[in-house]
């Protein structure tokens, strides 16, 4: 958690902020109040989506990059021939994950209705959140059960 | 205003549910992990953290997909809250419960020959 809140909380946490923040400065200026006002919830929900989404993907494969190395090489890898390869291979197919899920993430916030509301607001982030968390999650274990058949 | 607040009781309890469940498994699965691999426990843990990581994700994933169930319902009073709430949080506890008996029947039934040879060998 303390290696998530220092490295890996950039992204999620700007994409928060800058979501917050870009509404409350376009409010003050009359022309796009209106423009924003009507679309604020579906403004907020898409960015508690990506938020919520990133640093989920973010804390899960930092988590499974962060096991012990030696350990790392008696579950995740057949051989110990070349280490240092086969760790920059995982690296790039974590990469390669994290962006595929990314991108579904992106996609999911242009299916369905906008939130008009609080608890609209709550039922689409809490949707499209859910569902990517159930990705990663079917993700992690396919890939432990994997590793465990061949112990 | 009373379903924002319905469904931030229900993630609230559900969550916390999540956490101690995961928690206790976490703690005593470990021995069992152990056991299982013929006393090797950097292998344990790592599989057991493993399992961990697996567990929280697929089962916070569940209680925001369980959420978005029967939204036509409108929670307008104490009752409708209570019965939105016993509902949800049933189908939480059930999917806690099945996956726990998924889990240790797949830990039950494997037999993990390589690492016990290679724990006896040394």
């Amino acid at each position: 958690m303390k290696n998530f809140l220092t490295r890996e909380a950039n992204l999620p946490l700007s994409l928060l902020t800058l979501g917050a923040i870009i509404p409350v400065v376009f409010l003050v200026v009359p022309d796009f109040t209106l423009m924003f006002a009507a679309d604020l919830y579906y403004w907020y929900a898409a960015f508690l989506t990506l938020g919520g989404c990133i640093a989920a993907i973010k804390l899960t494969f930092s988590r499974l990059l962060s096991i012990n190395p030696q350990i790392h090489q008696e579950l995740i890898f057949e051989t110990d021939e070349n280490q240092r390869s086969a760790q920059a291979l995982l690296s790039a197919h974590a990469k390669t994950a994290e962006l595929i899920i990314m991108s579904l993430a992106l996609f999911s916030l242009i299916l369905g209705r906008e939130p008009q509301g609080l608890a609209d607001l709550l039922l689409f982030s809490s949707l499209r959140i859910g569902a990517i968390l159930f990705i990663l999650g079917a993700m992690v274990m396919a890939i432990t059960h994997l590793k465990m058949r061949k112990l | 205003m009373l379903n924002t607040l319905t469904y931030l009781i229900y993630l609230t309890i559900s969550g916390y549910i999540t956490l101690v469940v995961g928690r206790t498994l976490n703690q005593h699965g470990l021995v069992f992990l152990t056991n299982h691999l013929g006393g090797n426990q950097r292998l344990a843990t790592a599989i057991n953290s493993l399992l961990l990581i697996g567990y929280y994700l697929i089962n916070t994933g569940y209680i925001l997909l369980v959420l978005n169930l029967n939204t036509s319902m409108a929670v307008n009073e104490l009752g409708s809250m209570l019965r939105f709430l016993s509902l949800h949080l049933g189908l939480v506890t059930l999917m806690l419960g099945i996956m726990h008996m998924v889990i240790f029947y797949v830990l039950a039934n494997w037999k993990p020959t390589n690492v016990i040879t290679t724990v006896a060998e040394q």
